[in-house]
């Protein structure tokens, strides 16, 4: 076997260095994003020895990495020869038992023990891998254990290290060409064959037991001096991941409508292309005969996906209580409910009865039984008896921004209950600065 | 002349009063309103109190989905915790455009038994697309109207809501049908 490393000293592409190594060879693993094998003897039909260098000077050139290479018998060997730029790995340091003992990076328990090994040899005066490898192997046993032992048969070569399985991601991709000029900008062929695009891809996802949570949809244009652009990119990431054509096709027809609607295409489309970006599981399995609840939820992730893409995200939500005691953060925004179940938070022994609208806080004066609210004065019937007192320290930033607040970071606040002749019930409340505002009304 | 037209018009009313017979309506319960509301309509609701009034509906319906739409985010969802709602029940939507389409698109989806959204329309067709569509879906739109009730006539009930005489704070009201379509169990037909 033949294997050659290459060693990078900064973090590079490794899914993308490796995709592009596998025309040299089918058997590919790395180690994180510094380390790359490739064993390449296997492939010695194909081309030579000389010949595989060459090509792998052309791939780095092209996504313009530079590393270091060096070839070994295994996986360890050829990592530390092309790591500590050496010949024979006997010349090498101590160090390089932690690689040949853990060539993946995977065992940091092990690392351990070989630093604790290494530094008690560094004070015995054996300072490179053909000292340690001088060591009695009964010796090492009783004073290192089992861990020297790996270290020992590695450095002797006498152990191989069984390949971590790496294969390309799958894409799943479709395309469609349009060799002879049948349409210029309008959306509805555009659509009708994304239909048939999207028909085939959630097909190939539902037998992957997937479901689609980012799409990107591209559109080839012929260009011109007014389209200079060669395509159009649409990227989807859905509120929901889908698995439907009928969903998804709603929401990109969504997009381009609105796309096409401010900037038209102008020249003719030459193709069209529809490619998963990332993927969500889905359970395919027989449907519940006893009720329709994954159905429905099914349904309303749809239409709230739709309505997200309508009038843009945080405008369609859940709501979930919060304990904060302040009304207006009292309560948060749930874009993904994924279950009906969210945590209740039982409140109402603990606080008087909110009103139903609250506002921005409004300024508003207060004097000889009139609330003035915009210098419009109503005549108070009501008053409520008891106030509830809200106060928070500097550690809790209010997000009203109260005029003639004595301390930036901090409320403090009297809500009082108020009813006005015509009926309605406000909420308002009294800073220490006795300004009064209006915060919400009952309706 | 007039009473050859109002007997007409009679003969017309127990007309359509046999096909909706025929076709009979669903009702659901609701406070201060003796024969309740049917179902597949289009109410306004106007006054001071509507909104606590609808609460206290949804709190006697607790399965049912409710869609709360706004144009600017005022319902403080504390509120409705407080006065018995189930907040997973409730999916709130802040629609400052395209609300007539977004609407029926909610209607038409027949996931959500109530749909409440504030009356901002003035078509007549819109609310006749509003009308056939909650009678497909058999959803009740409840609209938020303004001072005063809109003169149209998809809308088959108008209901004012004011809170009871002398108490601060309660869930009693006093509700005036201003307007009621399909208002007796019995006859199918009707208009206060």
């Amino acid at each position: 076997m033949k294997v050659a490393c290459l060693w990078f000293s900064r973090p590079v592409p490794m899914q993308q260095l490796a995709e592009n190594c596998l025309r040299l060879s089918p058997q590919i693993c790395f180690r994180g994003e510094e380390a790359l094998f490739i064993e390449y003897e296997k492939c010695k039909k194909i081309y030579s020895e000389e010949g595989f260098f060459v090509r792998l000077q052309v791939i780095l050139r092209r996504m313009k990495l530079s590393g270091r290479v060096a070839v070994g018998s295994d996986v360890p060997d050829s990592l530390v020869l092309a790591k500590y730029m050496g010949h024979s790995v006997d010349q090498l340091p101590l160090e390089a038992l932690l690689d040949l003992a853990d060539p993946f990076n995977k065992d940091p328990i092990a690392r351990g023990y070989i630093h604790k090994m290494n530094s008690a040899f560094c004070d015995l005066g054996i300072k490179d891998i053909a000292g340690f490898k001088k060591v009695p192997l009964s010796d090492l046993i009783s004073r290192f254990g089992a861990i020297a032992v790996l270290c020992h048969q590695r450095a002797r070569g006498e152990f191989t290290v069984a390949w971590p399985r790496w294969k390309p991601e799958e894409i799943i991709f479709e395309r469609t060409d349009f060799p002879y000029f049948e349409f210029y900008g309008e959306l509805s062929p555009i659509l009708f064959e994304l239909k048939k695009q999207l028909d085939l891809i959630f097909q190939r996802l539902w037998a992957r037991e997937l479901k689609a949570q980012t799409l990107q949809v591209r559109i080839y244009c012929e260009t011109n001096s007014l389209n200079p652009e060669p395509f159009k990119n649409f990227d989807f990431d859905f509120l929901f991941a889908q698995n439907t054509t009928k969903g998804a096709l709603n929401i990109i027809k969504e997009r381009l409508a609105k796309d096409f609607e401010k900037s038209p295409i102008l020249t003719p489309i030459e193709a069209l292309s529809t490619q998963v970006i990332a993927t969500a599981p889905h359970i395919t399995g027989q449907k519940n005969f006893f009720h329709n609840q994954e159905e429905t939820a099914e349904k309303i992730h749809i239409l709230l996906s739709q309505l997200n893409e309508v009038h843009g995200k945080e405008k369609i939500f859940h709501a979930a209580l919060t304990e904060d005691r302040r009304p207006e953060r009292s309560w948060q925004k749930i874009i993904h409910q994924t279950d009906n179940k969210l945590k209740t938070i039982q409140i109402n022994e603990k606080i008087p009865p909110r009103p139903t609208y609250l506002i921005r806080p409004e300024k508003i004066e207060v004097r000889a039984g009139f609330i003035f609210i915009r210098r419009k004065p109503f005549r108070i019937s009501k008053w409520s008896e008891n106030f509830e007192r809200i106060t928070g320290g500097w550690a809790e930033e209010s997000n009203l921004n109260l005029e003639n607040q004595h301390l930036q970071n901090s409320f403090d606040r009297n809500y009082y209950q108020v009813e006005l002749e015509t009926g309605t019930v406000l909420t308002i409340f009294q800073t220490p600065a006795q300004s009064y505002y209006l915060h919400g009304y009952f309706g | 002349m007039s009473a050859q037209k109002s007997e007409r018009l009679q003969k017309l009313k127990l007309l359509i009063g046999q096909v909706a017979q025929s076709h009979p309506r669903d009702y659901i319960t609701a406070p201060n309103v003796p024969n309740g509301i049917a179902r597949g309509i289009v109410v306004e609701l106007l006054g001071p109190c509507r909104t606590e009034w609808l609460i206290q509906v949804l709190k006697l319906h607790p399965e049912h989905r409710t869609f709360w739409a706004e144009t600017e985010q005022r319902i403080l969802p504390t509120s409705l915790h407080q006065r018995g709602l189930d907040l997973s029940k409730i999916t709130f939507g802040v629609l400052d455009k395209n609300q007539a389409t977004t609407l029926r698109r909610i209607i038409q989806s027949q996931l959500y038994q109530f749909v409440i959204a504030p009356n901002t329309f003035d078509e007549i067709k819109i609310f006749q697309a509003f009308q056939l569509f909650t009678e497909k879906s058999n959803a009740i739109l409840f609209l938020m109207g303004g001072k005063n009730p809109t003169n149209a006539w998809p809308i088959s009930t108008q209901l004012e809501i004011s809170k009871g005489r002398g108490v601060f704070l309660t869930n009693e009201f006093n509700v005036e049908v201003i307007k009621q379509k399909h208002s007796t169990q019995d006859s199918g037909f009707g208009e206060i």
